[in-house]
């Protein structure tokens, strides 16, 4: 459990949202598991860094990843989907398109780059349909963000607390105070790229919360079963 | 004032240990949940509330319980479980299919598990689109597949309903149109004399009984339901009595080659084969080839007689189309019944008449038109130069270089036979039409008139093309759309078995004397041999052999190694790790639990989440 601990903590925050900013910009650096150990060893922080057994082979990570037909249901879980809140259309669609990526059973070793990537791009895809049924219906896990607004009408503590507040839905617990440093890093980096006028747009809003959403479905903590 | 600060710090330290011991069930319900449902779940899930309730009280078994009653375990963990076990590769990444759906329906219902090998029932989805029209069922899985793409709920016995009876198609009307809108049953079904379970579905004949000697069926069956491979099940000493007659006893002329190596597998393999013996996945055709298949039992054949229906439905259809309508297109052409049977038939499915036409007419271009053939040899004859050619034809007919060019028969034709100059040169013309087409000498006069006449390439092409009957389609091929646009399309299983015995014909391919030939269903454990008997611990009325598939199931279903590898696929879906060779106590154990559950594959999941080895529920 340490290691798998180990992994979402350093590289929970770091990877996820690195990652997805990365691959929005196509450019995702490829990362396996086998790399992912190294940034443990190397990386230090959070657990890790006042751990000495951190170089423990991958294969003492309890669990295993969801297999490619568990990620949907997973995601869909997670986010309280059913069928009647998504786009059937466009979720198959998506689906249909990275079933052969996605891992294919219960097992760490087939978590590898194509993988994550399939994984960030069906999250994507689920996360817009969690915010399509939140902008119409209730809010609930974006309670924090004003749909109707810009991202200026409640900056970066709406962001972070949405952050927080998946946190504790997905994963159960707290953030580490890494993680809360990480994510204000990447809300500030993502702030950055918008405009004062951007800032104002209510589509940035919409746009944030898939950015967050999808950061935290395609984290292992996510799709470790 | 003392005693009150007192009091509140014990109050915050219990509510604190309160909190703390909150969030230690939480935890322990979520690593229950997602490992047994095999989905990642939210605290605001209300099924993890539940079960975090039941751990509250200590009700690990409880919290188990209520898990396996979650449409997430149904949907997810089983459909999974059942997906794996529908295909050799054990790949998720299939669609859904009726023989996952009578695995997922048997674990819903908690039925006995060892009846998905033997039932005589099936499931089917309802709620779905065209779910009264048998054919997507039959022909094909489209029944099953909207459960993924369309998220359906398989704990909903009216999404998933049982169907009491697994059944055949005896015969069907081959058409478009969906059964809603057709005043008959598209197709026909009667009880499958021999069902059993997943062995007689659809999806397992495709798999494993196409073509090939139905040796696939015993492979898999081994490997899917008692995780054993054929090279463990495969044992040198058994008797070879029951190898049959295509596998090769003089391997690269090496009788010890067969001895040592191939009679290891065949004996067993071969032994159990004929429980397969009178199945088959086969076409469904209308005279002519079909991609249409299913599957299909050989006394099923037999008794229904589909023999027979087929040839009296060639003798009352087929027969007389080939005979009066197919003469009938070539000299009317575009006047004949084909023609404006077919123009009709596409437009009553909603073509307009020039579409119609133009789609008929595409079939019509293949097909010369008589009258143009005579018309142009009756040119032909008219021109001099012609005449000439005609005549040293005539008095060299017997010349080596002549016949090579124009062959005997044809210069026969002009030289050699009855009747006038010209009735004699038109059948040579045509003849030569018939033999050489783009070589011919019409062709090439027919050509050069048309270049003369300056028509248009395609156009030329075109008629050209259909002078030499360029891509005319076999009369069967011709007969099918007619029966389709009058309505009396319909398909009937090929005859691919023994007609007095009801064995599939591909049984006994191969022509090795000594090999046995199968005769009937019967098959022999041939792996009951020293260490085997207790590898496998095979128990039950059938476990020596017997007669058929359902024995066949049966003596699968009732040995221990069939529990064994079932708690083995569960604790590997649940505890996530390989169960290796040094845990086979446990492999006992959890195969016992199953048992003593009453093959229960619910509670199974409950006994091998709880299990102490599997590590999901960890001792305080």
């Amino acid at each position: 459990m340490k290691a798998r601990n180990k992994i979402g903590a350093v590289i929970g925050v770091t990877f996820s949202f690195l990652f997805v900013v990365a691959s929005f910009q196509n450019c995702a650096k490829q990362a396996d598991f086998a790399s992912l150990e190294e940034i443990t060893v190397n990386g230090g922080g959070g657990e890790s860094s006042s751990s000495n057994n951190s170089s423990k082979a991958q294969t003492d990570i309890d669990g295993a990843p969801v297999d490619a037909k568990q990620t949907l249901e997973s995601m869909m879980s997670l986010l309280g989907l059913s069928r009647a809140d998504i786009n059937m259309t466009a979720v198959n669609s998506e689906i249909n398109y990275r079933r052969n990526l996605l891992v294919a059973q219960n097992d760490l070793s087939m978590v590898n780059s194509p993988a994550i990537i399939a994984i960030t791009s069906l999250a994507g895809v689920v996360c817009q349909q969690a915010v399509a049924k939140e902008k119409k219906g209730t809010k609930d896990l974006f309670k924090y963000l004003d749909f109707a607004k810009g991202p200026s009408s409640y900056g970066k503590l709406g962001a972070i607390n949405t952050y927080i507040s998946m946190v504790d839905r997905f994963w159960m617990r707290s953030p580490s105070k890494e993680e809360l440093s990480l994510i204000s890093q990447a809300v500030d980096e993502y702030f950055s790229t918008l405009d004062s006028a951007a800032m104002t747009k209510a589509v940035e809003s919409e746009k944030l919360a898939i950015f967050i959403c999808t950061g935290m479905l395609s984290v292992p903590d996510s799709y470790m079963l | 004032m003392r005693g009150y600060k007192y009091l509140v710090v014990v109050a915050s330290a219990l509510s604190m240990a309160n909190a703390h011991a909150a969030d230690k069930d939480m935890l322990k319900a979520k690593r229950l949940y997602e490992r047994m449902t095999g989905v990642k779940v939210s605290s605001t899930k209300p099924e993890l509330k539940k079960v975090v309730d039941f751990i509250s009280k200590n009700d690990d078994r409880g919290a188990a319980n209520y898990i396996t009653t979650t449409p997430d375990f149904l949907n997810t963990q089983v459909k999974n479980l059942s997906l794996r076990l529908s295909n050799k590769d054990e790949s998720v990444k299939v669609p859904f299919n009726d023989f996952s759906a009578l695995i997922v329906g048997v674990v819903r219902d908690n039925r006995d598990f060892r009846e998905v090998l033997t039932s005589d029932y099936s499931y089917e989805v309802r709620g779905v689109a065209a779910d009264k029209d048998e054919r997507t069922r039959y022909y094909n899985q489209s029944n099953y597949t909207p459960v993924e793409t369309n998220y359906l709920d398989l704990m909903n016995q009216n999404t998933l309903v049982l169907n009491s009876k697994q059944k055949l198609v005896t015969s069907s009307w081959d058409t478009i149109m969906a059964q809603a809108n057709f005043s008959k049953d598209v197709v026909s079904l009667a009880n499958n004399p021999l069902p059993a379970g997943v062995f007689t579905t659809r999806t397992f004949a495709e798999r494993n009984l196409s073509g090939g000697t139905n040796r696939r069926a015993v492979e898999f069956s081994l490997k899917q339901f008692l995780c054993v491979s054929m090279a463990e099940a495969a044992d040198a000493s058994a008797s070879d009595q029951y190898v049959g007659r295509d596998v090769e006893r003089f391997p690269a002329g090496d009788h010890n080659k067969y001895l040592t190596s191939c009679k290891s597998c065949h004996s067993v393999m071969d032994g159990m084969r004929g429980a397969f013996a009178k199945m088959e996945y086969v076409n469904f055709y209308h005279g002519g080839a079909t991609g249409i298949y299913s599957q299909m039992n050989g006394d099923f054949y037999n008794t229904h007689k589909i023999g027979e229906d087929f040839s009296k439905y060639k003798t009352d259809y087929i027969d007389p189309t080939t005979k009066d309508i197919l003469p009938d297109l070539v000299t009317r052409q575009e006047k004949s019944t084909w023609f404006t049977a077919r123009v009709d038939y596409l437009i009553s499915t909603g073509r307009t008449a020039d579409q119609a036409r133009t789609t008929t007419m595409g079939t019509l271009n293949t097909i010369r038109d008589p009258a143009v053939a005579v018309a142009l040899a009756a040119d032909y004859r008219s021109v001099s130069a012609n005449q000439t050619l005609l005549a040293t034809l005539k008095a060299n007919y017997k010349a080596a270089n002549y016949i090579a060019e124009y062959t005997a028969n044809c210069l026969n034709r002009l030289a050699a036979t009855a009747g006038t100059d010209q009735t004699r040169q038109d059948s040579f013309l045509i003849c030569n039409l018939d033999n050489k087409k783009d070589l011919s000498l019409l062709y090439a006069f027919y050509g050069a008139r048309l270049t003369a006449t300056n028509v248009g390439n395609d156009e030329k092409t075109r008629l050209l093309g259909k002078l030499i009957n360029k891509g005319r389609p076999a009369d069967i091929n011709l007969v099918t759309p007619y029966l389709e646009a009058i309505g009396q399309r319909r398909l009937f299983s090929r005859n691919n078995f023994d007609s007095n015995t009801g064995v599939s014909l591909k049984m006994n391919k191969g022509s090795y004397p000594y090999g046995f030939i199968v005769t009937g269903d019967q098959f022999v454990n041939n792996a009951t041999l020293g260490s085997k008997s207790a590898f496998f611990g095979w128990r039950g009325p059938a476990a020596a052999g017997g007669n058929g598939v359902k024995d066949f199931g049966r003596m699968l279903s009732d040995s221990r190694r069939f529990s064994q590898c079932m708690a083995k696929r569960v604790y590997e879906s649940v505890c996530l790790k390989k169960l290796d060779s040094t845990q086979y106590s446990t492999l006992v154990r959890l195969g016992d639990r199953f048992e003593a559950v009453g093959y229960n594959l619910k509670n199974l999941y409950t006994e091998v989440a709880l299990d102490p080895v599997c590590g999901v529920v960890k001792a305080e």
